[in-house]
């Protein structure tokens, strides 16, 4: 008697809905392991007594005789059958035990089958092992090895996504050697275009696009993270550093740049641009994906189930999933615009190097010169500088209560505060103000953040009696932090090499001359903002230039500018407050020359960053623990509605504990997933390689291990390949691929017999080879790559293949599709610009998903739309016209091929086998038909009675290249 | 005796039902048939929707008897003004140009509106109009002769105030992006009776997309054969329908024969039913190129309805998606669902002011909605045919104040605490009304109908149980409706 076996589906079925994580009616959840020792709340009985099951309430109600004890209660459903309640009686008897779901307990090493194989050949190794015991069980016999040009094609998609080239396949062939397999895999596993084929499976699962979703779906120039990927795969990442340096990179010791622009990855979720929008609604949405996606790209957990409730049928409590999203909810990205924070990376791969170490040095002088400040402004003892009054262009109205401004009712977006400041009579000298600006509700404001604000400038002033107003020199604004969500600019003159001095230009003299200015950023000068929102206190302190003793009579005045909104709505300071202070080291501070070079030097090195083309990549940053934000429980998963204390990083009790001792952050929960004895992620790896290559899981429910989840077809084969990469090979990705396309189970032909059909249509029991269908990205490439039209380049932006006009057409968005020319044109399909609202037609008819959501399993389907396609794009077109051209070029010997020799070439280029002499000959009737009516078709009329116009083709081109086209529409080319 | 027969019939029904879906369950092994069957596998009382790998859009039987058999959806992106059209508030006429109360305000998230806006009067005359005397403006000549064919719901709410996620909410159940919408849900439960069109066909007008994108008519986690198929007024009514430019029918023809003769022999030595699949498909390929292309051709209209629609072949514009639409539903097409983009009148500029753009966009879409109304009702069509018209969400009893201050032109802000939708044929009851505002226009004060609300309608209408019409993902029964509790509004059901 087993619980997982026997038990846990009974209950499922008709226990959980009700008595589950959900719901728990009468207080009992038969979801956790403790549902052994609960009490009901009526009966004051235990549900559940080990060995007793006449004293458990559980017995006693399901087979209770009253209506209104029993369970399921009749309007629900029926009564449990008798052999259920059987089984529910002899596993209480037998003790009850209690059995997590599989998936949720480590793999343990299987002890391997002996199974004697039919043929030497159908056990290369372990994994033949396992396949074949559970074949031999069924009564099913393997099919032998397919034949080297079906194995060549099969392998040559499996780990580069393209088709092997005749030549290839012919030297397969003729490979007499007993390592000839392996050679061929050697080679593609070091093909630098097995990067390319791997990176979609990640590409899904990173919920991948060029742009940033919602309304405005503008772009995002992520590309650099997309190369980082084909990379990583190509130089064999192992895959606990591949996932830890994508979820934590930032955070390794001496990050580099490669390990930053990973993070990239959790920086693809979406950003709403639309005008009006609360920013903490859509910056918590991408915080909530980044849980769910996290859990489901390593783990195959529904957690995002647990956002609005305890999980209904995993043990996963609703506290837990905030005390996850506690480790993402540090981040600094703030559903900006802007994507803030970014990484700038290089487009030229010679410049990276030189715009990393710019970023450094801006990030280090920065950290320096606001350090400073904030050093400064800790050791200060301030002394309130109360408001006496306040006025505002246009018209605010101010409440002042306790020295401190407060904006009521409605502020324009440049509205203009000129505020009277009250300096004690008979202060020292002021040095510094610091400004500060609390939110409405500081408590509150910690876990739901207030609207932000935008200050352009303070400017200070001591007005005289008369009204007389004399400027008061600031030497240094001194910011109170290094997130700088908010750029500010100035312009500068130009440096320019000729003579400045001088009248200015006149007008005739062109355009280029009378715009001696350029935009410097000057953040680090004056940065006062809390953009998007407000979440605790924010103060800027302006260190004087001299000592101010304002007169008496006088009065000091400060003007607070406004100009930008935030989300298109104005964005004014609405409370501050202001303090003051003598202390000597602000005057030296703020004329301290050092200080000002390092602010020089920045906006100097920002400038120079921004002369290196390149690509601003969304990253993950963590954001300065003074401002980190607090995480509560929100009440049925509502933002608004945050409940009960704050709460603290942690990990579900489900799973095996963080280490005591490690810091609370990103990092130790990368780390965790990769730390011996997590049940899950190296059976879901093995588990989404072993999908692509055979098309069905060992788990079919890629997306989900839990409790409603399939069972593993082959359970030990999945522990062992489990721990194998893990421990043995140490999560390296080739040696695993490696291993699976060298057993014979991979290899065997791939024929459906008609027992197999009917036995085994899905082919989960693998007595024969994998057919899949190619994947969008496989379509296109094989039919540039044997047209000879596909460019092999490897990386860079994304590029715009022809797509038919108006595809695009997004309110608010200029950016329009460009058709590419020349090489551009003919990329490798993960190279096509991927726009979320609007994606390229032809992949998403051929099932690659939109990639709004982390997508775990693509599924293939078989439709008119995607004959439409493939018959009629311009892409395919071109690659039939192309693909004729170049196969008459190589089955002539030196002249010209006859259309027999040409047809027999284009088949080899497409299928990678020699056509069936059937298939030789139904194609040679294609050519001569279609031959034929080419030829009789009247010669096209033109003006000057010349011949043919080039556009159309000569009868003998034409009639092959509807060859072409029909050989890139087979079944077979369709098939890997 | 009657009730005797209705029994029969719907037993008879049941049974039917029951079979197909059992005998697609048991012999579609492969391909979607196979996919369903593994990601259904466990799970208790759920319908199956597998069918057979050649057919993913053969039509099914709904769970119950349906009262509609397809529907137009008509969408007014951006949100049209229900104070200005169907909503009279005479109240709120008096009050126009004094402060909001400050109970309208508090707690509320608006889009633009900031500080204390004040109240806007209805811009155009009300009148009572049909047997039923319902209030109407003066801007919809045309529909309001249909007044007594209509259902007016006027209480219903959404939860999202920016119109991507409104949208979405109202067309996918979801304000984020990547859930299936609900022609793609309709679609994959009932599939579609004329197999050489598209089941789901999405016509855009107004010169722009709307603001959720092609999300909107996503199939999100449902195959993408279910997704809405966008037929265009400019190229191809259905991208890549036509053959390239120097390929004539008959050259296509014979490609297709060698094609199809090559893989029946692949099928007879690989023996992958797939391959089965791919020969029909070429084929009905092959058919659609026709088909679609004689559906989507206006010039086959006569001069008296091109009069009536006001339709001008090849423009794109509302008036020819009206027309276009009876064309798609005599064909069978299950879901037709039309976007007119324009309607969000904040103010900010002439086009999106009351009092200009706004009549300009009614004069857009009255005439062809009285046309196509009445045309469906002439052939019959309308009794089956369910008909919807609204937008995303509803519009401020404020006028609108942009950074606090008083604009240019007349406009409202976003509101998602009350609109008014319209539904007519398909088994609703006409010439009715339901729920109701308070006085300004501004809360619902009776019976309050939800986004979820009237999805789950529609579906019912259609004859299914919302429940029921799901697929698990991501670990839940995923259906449109959600998980909050949802109502069927039975009132409304004729």
């Amino acid at each position: 008697m087993e619980f997982n076996t026997h038990i846990r589906p009974i209950l499922m079925q008709h226990c959980t809905s009700c008595h589950g994580g959900v719901k728990a009616a009468g207080d009992v959840s038969l979801v956790y392991r403790d549902a052994v020792e609960a009490v009901g709340k009526k009966s004051g009985r235990r549900i559940i007594v080990p060995g007793r099951p006449e004293e458990s309430e559980l017995i006693a109600r399901i087979t209770s005789t009253d209506a209104e004890r029993r369970m399921p209660p009749a309007d629900h459903a029926p009564a449990l059958a008798p052999e259920k309640v059987a089984l529910l009686r002899q596993w209480i008897q037998e003790g009850a035990r209690w059995q997590d779901h599989w998936a949720f307990t480590p793999p343990v090493a299987p002890a391997l089958p002996l199974v004697a194989p039919p043929r030497a050949s159908d056990r290369r190794g372990p994994i033949d092992a396992f396949v074949l015991e559970r074949l031999a069980r069924e009564g099913l016999a393997p099919l032998p090895e397919a034949p080297r040009p079906a194995l060549l094609r099969r392998v040559s998609f499996d780990l580069t996504g393209l088709p092997p080239t005749p030549e290839e396949t012919a030297a397969f062939v003729a490979d007499a050697s007993p390592s000839a397999y392996e050679r061929q895999v050697d080679r593609l596993l070091a093909s630098p275009h097995f990067g390319e084929r791997w990176a979609s499976l990640w590409l899904d699962l990173a919920r991948y696009a060029d742009t940033k979703g919602y309304e405005k779906d503008t772009e995002r120039q992520v590309w650099p993270y997309r190369d980082w990927l084909v990379q990583a795969f190509n130089r064999n990442l192992p895959y606990d550093r591949f996932v830890i340096e994508q979820l934590a990179g930032d955070l390794l010791p001496g990050a580099t740049l490669d390990q930053r622009l990973a993070t990239a990855f959790n920086r693809l979720t979406q950003v709403n641009d639309e005008g009006g929008t609360d920013d903490e609604e859509y910056r918590i949405a991408a915080v909530l994906d980044r849980v769910g996606t996290t859990w489901a790209a390593t783990s195959a957990v529904t957690m995002n189930c647990v956002q609005c409730h305890s999980h209904p049928y995993e043990p996963i409590r609703h506290r837990e999933f905030y005390q996850f999203l506690a480790y993402f909810n540090a981040s600094a990205d703030a559903d900006l615009p802007s994507d803030h924070p970014t990484l700038r990376i290089a487009e030229a791969p010679d410049r990276r190097a030189a715009a990393w170490a710019l970023q450094q040095e801006i990030d280090r002088l920065r950290r320096d010169v606001v350090a400073a400040g904030r050093d400064a402004a800790e050791a200060t003892r301030w002394q309130p500088v109360p408001v006496a009054a306040a006025t505002a262009t246009p018209a605010v109205e101010f409440r002042l209560a306790g020295g401190e401004l407060a904006a009521a009712g409605t502020v324009a977006s440049n509205a203009r505060y000129e505020v009277t400041l009250a300096v004690p009579a008979g202060s020292e000298p002021l040095t510094a103000l610091r400004f500060e600006v609390p939110p409405d509700d500081p408590e509150k404001a910690r876990h739901t953040p207030e609207r932000g604000f935008i200050v352009m400038g303070l400017d200070l002033a001591v007005v005289a009696p008369d009204g007389a107003a004399t400027p008061v020199a600031v030497g240094r604004y001194f910011p109170d932090t290094e997130n700088f969500t908010t750029r500010f600019t100035r312009a500068v003159p130009r440096p320019s090499s000729g003579p400045s001095e001088g009248p200015p230009p006149a007008k005739a003299r062109g355009k280029a001359k009378q715009a001696p200015e350029e935009q410097r950023d000057v953040t680090l000068e004056f940065h006062f903002a809390a953009n998007p929102t407000l979440q605790a206190p924010r103060w800027i302190v302006a260190a004087l230039r001299e000592p101010l003793l304002v007169p008496a009579g006088s009065s000091l005045r400060v003007t607070v500018r406004h100009q930008r909104d935030i989300t298109s709505k104005p964005a004014p300071v609405r409370r501050l407050r202001v303090a003051g202070s003598g202390d000597v080291r602000w005057t030296a501070l703020g004329g301290d020359a050092a200080l000002a070079a390092k602010v020089a030097r920045v906006s100097e090195a920002i400038a120079e960053l921004a002369r290196i083309p390149g690509a601003d990549v969304p990253v993950m940053a963590d954001l300065p623990a003074a401002e980190g934000r607090e995480t509560r429980l929100f009440a049925r998963g509502n933002f608004m509605d945050k409940t009960g204390p704050a709460l603290a990083p942690g990990m579900p009790a489900l799973f095996p504990p963080v280490p005591a001792g490690r810091p609370a952050n990103r990092l130790t929960m990368a780390e965790w997933f990769f730390q011996p004895g997590q049940p899950l992620t190296a059976r879901v790896a093995v588990n989404r390689f072993w999908e692509q290559l055979f098309g069905a899981g060992i788990v079919a429910t890629l997306e989900d291990f839990g409790s409603v989840g399939e069972p593993p077809s082959h359970p030990a084969l999945l522990d062992w390949l489990a721990l194998r990469f893990e421990r043995d090979l140490r999560w390296d990705m080739k040696a695993l691929l490696r291993e699976i396309v060298l057993s014979a189970t991979y290899r065997r032909e791939a024929r459906l017999t008609p027992e197999l059909l009917e036995r085994d249509p899905a082919n989960r029991l693998l007595a024969r080879g994998p057919r899949q269908r190619l994947t969008a990205e496989m379509v296109r490439d094989q039919a540039l790559a044997a047209s000879g039209l596909l460019s092999r380049k490897l990386g860079g932006p994304p590029v715009m293949p022809p797509q038919p006009a108006g595809v695009w057409q997004t309110v608010y968005n200029s950016r329009e599709w460009v058709e590419a020319s020349g090489a551009d044109r003919y990329r490798r399909a993960v190279y096509t610009y991927w726009k979320r609202s609007a994606a390229y037609p032809g992949f998403l008819t051929f099932d690659l998903p939109v990639r709004d959501l982390c997508t775990a399993r693509r599924s293939p389907t078989n439709t008119p739309l995607q004959a439409l396609v493939t018959l009629n794009d311009v892409v395919y077109h071109e690659a039939a016209e192309a693909l004729a051209g170049r196969a008459g070029r190589e089955a002539g010997e030196g002249g010209v091929a006859t259309p027999d020799a040409t047809i027999a070439r284009a088949f080899e280029l497409v299928v990678s086998r020699a056509p069936t002499a059937v298939e030789a000959a139904r194609l040679r009737r294609l050519y001569d038909e279609a031959f034929a009516a080419a030829a009789a078709l009247p010669a096209p009329e033109t003006a000057d009675g010349a011949a043919v116009p080039a556009t159309r083709l000569a009868p003998p081109a034409r009639a092959m290249r509807d060859v072409a086209v029909a050989i890139l529409n087979l079944d077979a080319s369709f098939v890997r | 005796m009657r009730d005797l027969d209705g029994l029969k019939r719907e037993l008879e029904h049941t049974r039917l039902t029951a079979v197909t879906r059992r005998h697609f369950l048991r012999h579609c092994g492969t391909g979607l048939g196979a996919l369903w069957l593994a990601t259904t596998a466990g799970a208790v009382d759920r319908l199956g929707f597998a069918r057979a790998p050649a057919e993913p859009l053969a039509p099914l039987p709904p769970q119950f008897p349906a009262k509609a058999k397809r529907v137009i959806y008509l969408h007014m992106a951006g949100a049209p003004s229900q104070l200005e059209l169907f909503d009279y508030k005479p109240v709120l006429a008096r009050l126009d140009g004094q402060d909001c109360p400050p109970s309208f305000l508090e707690g509320k998230r608006f889009a633009f509106i900031s500080g204390v806006p004040k109240m806007l009067g209805p811009q155009f005359p009300f009148h009572p109009s049909g047997q039923a005397g319902a209030w109407i403006s003066d801007r919809l000549p045309h529909f309001e002769r249909h007044i007594d064919d209509v259902c007016f719901v006027r209480s219903m709410r959404t939860d999202e105030f920016n119109h991507a996620p409104a949208q979405l909410m109202l067309h996918t159940g979801s304000p984020r992006f990547g859930h299936p919408s609900l022609g793609s849900w309709v679609t994959y439960g009932l599939g579609t009776e004329n197999q050489n069109l598209p089941g789901y066909i999405v016509l855009v007008s107004g010169g722009k997309t709307p603001d959720g994108g092609k999300s909107l008519w996503g199939s999100g986690f449902l195959p993408s054969v279910y997704q809405g198929v966008q037929c265009r007024a400019q190229g191809d009514p259905v991208l890549f329908l036509s053959n390239p430019a120097d390929v004539s029918r008959p050259e296509r023809r014979r490609v297709l024969d060698a094609i199809g003769d090559i893989n029946r022999e692949q099928h007879a030595r690989h023996g992958d039913p797939e391959t089965l699949t791919r020969i029909a498909q070429y084929e009905l390929a092959f058919r659609m190129q026709v088909s679609a292309s004689e559906a989507m051709d206006l010039s086959r209209e006569t001069a008296a309805v091109h009069a009536r629609y006001g339709t001008q072949p090849g423009a794109e514009s509302f008036a020819n998606n009206c027309l276009l639409a009876r064309r798609l539903a005599e064909r069978g097409v299950r879901f037709i669902q039309l976007y007119h983009w324009g309607w969000d009148s904040h103010g900010a500029s002439e086009s999106e002011a009351l009092t200009t753009g706004f009549p300009k966009r009614c004069l857009e879409v009255d005439q062809p909605i009285g046309a196509l109304l009445s045309d469906l009702k002439e052939r019959g069509l309308l009794e089956e045919t369910l008909v919807i018209w609204g937008g995303e969400f509803g519009r401020t009893p404020m006028r609108e104040n942009r950074n606090g201050q008083e604009m240019k032109f007349v406009g409202r802000d976003h509101h998602p605490g009350a609109f008014t939708v319209w539904l007519a044929g398909g088994g609703v009851k006409p010439g009715f009304s339901y729920g109701a505002t308070d006085e300004m226009g501004y809360n619902i004060v009776e019976n309050p109908v939800e986004v979820r609300d009237l999805q789950a309608t529609i579906i019912r209408l259609l004859g299914f149980d919302h429940h029921k019409l799901s697929l698990p993902f991501q670990g839940l029964d995923q259906k449109i409706t959600g998980v909050k509790p949802t109502r069927i509004v039975r009132e409304i059901i004729a």
